[in-house]
């Protein structure tokens, strides 16, 4: 992980609900934060932004103190440079796109923000949008400007709650490329929240597990995606994170070649130019063991693996393995009744298939 | 016509006018405030406020009457303050019939915009904050333009129902021409003296304008409806 600029550690309550967060802040890069809904992914940030005033605890951001309950602090949402882009993209229906913009430019620059409202129009491509009101615009539309407008509010730190999720997968398709460059334009620590296992992998660094108020895991998104323990990411949720190179493609057979920390992979499709970086999801269902190489299969995937660690899912009657594959962590499924016949343990050598059709990038 | 008939034709449309006006203008700037309040609250007092406010639309005009002419008149709270402030009545003049006038309709211009600001919700207001507008800023720049229909609703009926008013003035104001001797008290007195062709010319008038004022409103509140 990154160096952290920040912490959070909120205690908020409403009604039943209790909410109780440690995290720390990268300094920059998209930190995903995953859980089932209710788990108090929205009630999180909505603490760190101080929408919620019944919060306790303690939110710092570089030198800034943004809440300190201890010492009576509490700094209006208002007075802190955060960047906040809500599920429904809240433009003010009353002024144009432009005349949006402008609204955050003009109470946010002159801070040595060196943010170009220009640029920004440019990059979000919103230069013929303009002159349009929000009921105009598409909801991919509308979510791009908000992104836009948050960002002109030159912030510390961008908060961003669903921001997907109520559009389609068009609209999904059209403006995850956008997100993407926040990335790698703009040094910037990102909250991402989602209940997308695909947007997490495709645009998050870190990830953040946050289970019924309390926070579970937090760390790098391979790490975390390989830990065995966590309710959420178990059972037909279960995949570990991959990242590799694109070495190759097969054009006739439409299939590309993926090298990853010291093994090659075959996926259908093409994924990119030669050499470029891809990060895939291996579902652990989609993964299964072999005592021996398997001379024939139509699996194209077979993989020298030693088991690292496994997890017994009693009441569901299967093991969940964590498979170590080079430098990196691949996860399966095996019925218990498999992994008893075939004697398995830890530290153990064995194959991994892996069916091909499973390195899909995106949803 | 002798300058003097002239007035004593005219002169009530003109002080109506100038009531309504006056009184409209006081009852937004209180009334923006309290109806804000009243839509973000959740104080215990909401309930009993919004009550009180309502009071005049239930009550009759001359029980309302009735206890502003002891409230305002010399021996009254506000009545017997003003008299040592101003060395001036409160009862029977102008600005006796301002006060009356902003209680008279009161509900008629908090109510609109109340519902107004909690049309609008706290969504925008939060996403006005996270770009850094404060609440006045965020009054001003996004919550006075998205209730505009109910600015419009609550000036307008506001005026109206100012203009309109009969019972409360009589009580309060009585009919000193210039001074308290609005539309309504004139058609009144036309009436008692038997001279309809003059009730009828200023009765016609109301009729009119009513029938504008609210034709107007409803035509704008259409046209200016935001998709949300």
């Amino acid at each position: 992980m990154t160096e952290n600029i920040g912490y959070c550690d909120i205690q908020y309550r409403r009604g039943s609900f209790q909410l109780n967060a440690a995290l720390q802040v990268p300094a920059r890069g998209i930190t995903g934060i995953y859980g089932a809904s209710g788990a108090g992914k929205t009630s999180l940030l909505r603490c760190i932004a101080g929408l919620e005033r019944e919060v306790q605890g303690k939110v710092e951001l570089g030198q800034d103190c943004w809440q300190c309950s201890a010492e009576k602090i509490f700094v209006p949402p208002y007075k802190r440079r955060l960047a906040y882009v809500f599920q429904d993209a809240r433009l003010f229906p009353h002024l144009s796109v432009l005349a949006n913009l402008n609204y955050s430019q003009r109470r946010n620059s002159g801070k040595g923000s060196g943010l170009e409202l220009g640029a920004v129009i440019e990059q979000f491509g919103l230069q013929k949008l303009l002159v349009r009101r929000p009921t105009e615009l598409s909801g991919g539309e509308q979510q791009r400007v908000a992104v836009a407008r948050a960002l002109l509010r030159n912030p510390q730190l961008v908060l961003m709650d669903e921001p997907l999720a109520s559009l389609d997968h068009a609209s999904k398709q059209q403006i995850l490329p956008f997100f993407e460059e926040l990335h790698t334009q703009w040094e910037l620590p990102v909250f991402y929240v989602s209940h997308s296992m695909q947007e997490i992998v495709r645009l998050c660094d870190n990830l953040v597990i946050i289970e019924a108020g309390n926070i579970v895991a937090q760390g790098d998104l391979q790490s975390v995606t390989a830990r065995l323990d966590l309710p959420v990411l178990s059972g037909p949720q279960a995949g570990s994170v991959l990242s590799g190179t694109v070495t190759g493609y097969d054009e006739s057979d439409n299939i590309s070649e993926i090298s990853l920390s010291g093994c090659r992979l075959f996926a259908v499709g093409k994924f990119g130019e030669h050499g470029s970086r891809v990060r895939f999801r291996v579902m652990a269902s989609d993964v299964s063991l072999s005592l021996e190489r398997p001379s024939s299969s139509s699996i194209l995937n077979t993989l020298p693996v030693r088991i690292d660690d496994f997890h017994l899912n009693k009441a569901e009657g299967y093991v969940s393995v964590r498979l170590k594959c080079c430098d990196d962590f691949l996860l399966a499924q095996v019925t218990r009744r498999s992994w008893e016949q075939m004697g398995l343990a830890v530290q153990q050598s064995l194959y991994a298939q892996v069916k091909t059709l499973a390195f899909k990038r995106d949803d | 016509m002798p300058i003097s008939e002239w007035f004593l034709e005219t002169g009530p449309i003109w002080l109506s006018i100038r009531l309504a006006f006056v009184t409209t203008l006081i009852l937004i700037l209180i009334g923006a405030p309290l109806a804000w309040w009243l839509s973000q609250t959740r104080s215990v007092f909401k309930t009993a406020v919004e009550a009180v406010i309502a009071l005049p639309v239930v009550l009759p005009p001359t029980v309302l009457g009735f206890y502003l002419l002891v409230l305002l008149g010399p021996a009254g709270a506000i009545g017997e303050f003003w008299l040592q402030f101003s060395d001036q009545s409160l009862t029977f003049s102008f600005t006796g019939l301002v006060i009356a006038s902003i209680v008279y309709s009161f509900p008629f211009v908090v109510q609109p915009l109340q519902n107004a600001f909690e049309d609008i919700g706290s969504a925008i207001v939060e996403a006005a904050w996270t770009l850094g507008a404060g609440p006045l800023d965020t009054f001003f720049t996004v919550i006075v333009p998205l209730a505009s229909r109910g600015f419009l609703t609550a000036a307008v009926m506001g005026f109206a129902h100012t203009l309109g008013e009969f019972g409360v003035i009589l009580m309060v104001g009585g009919n000193i021409p210039g001074e308290t001797r609005v539309i309504s008290i004139a058609i009144y007195d036309h009436v008692e003296s038997m001279n309809y062709q003059s009730a009828h010319r200023l009765s016609i008038l109301l009729l009119v304008f009513a029938f504008c004022a609210l034709f107007l409103m409803y035509f704008f509140n259409r046209r200016w409806r935001y998709q949300r």
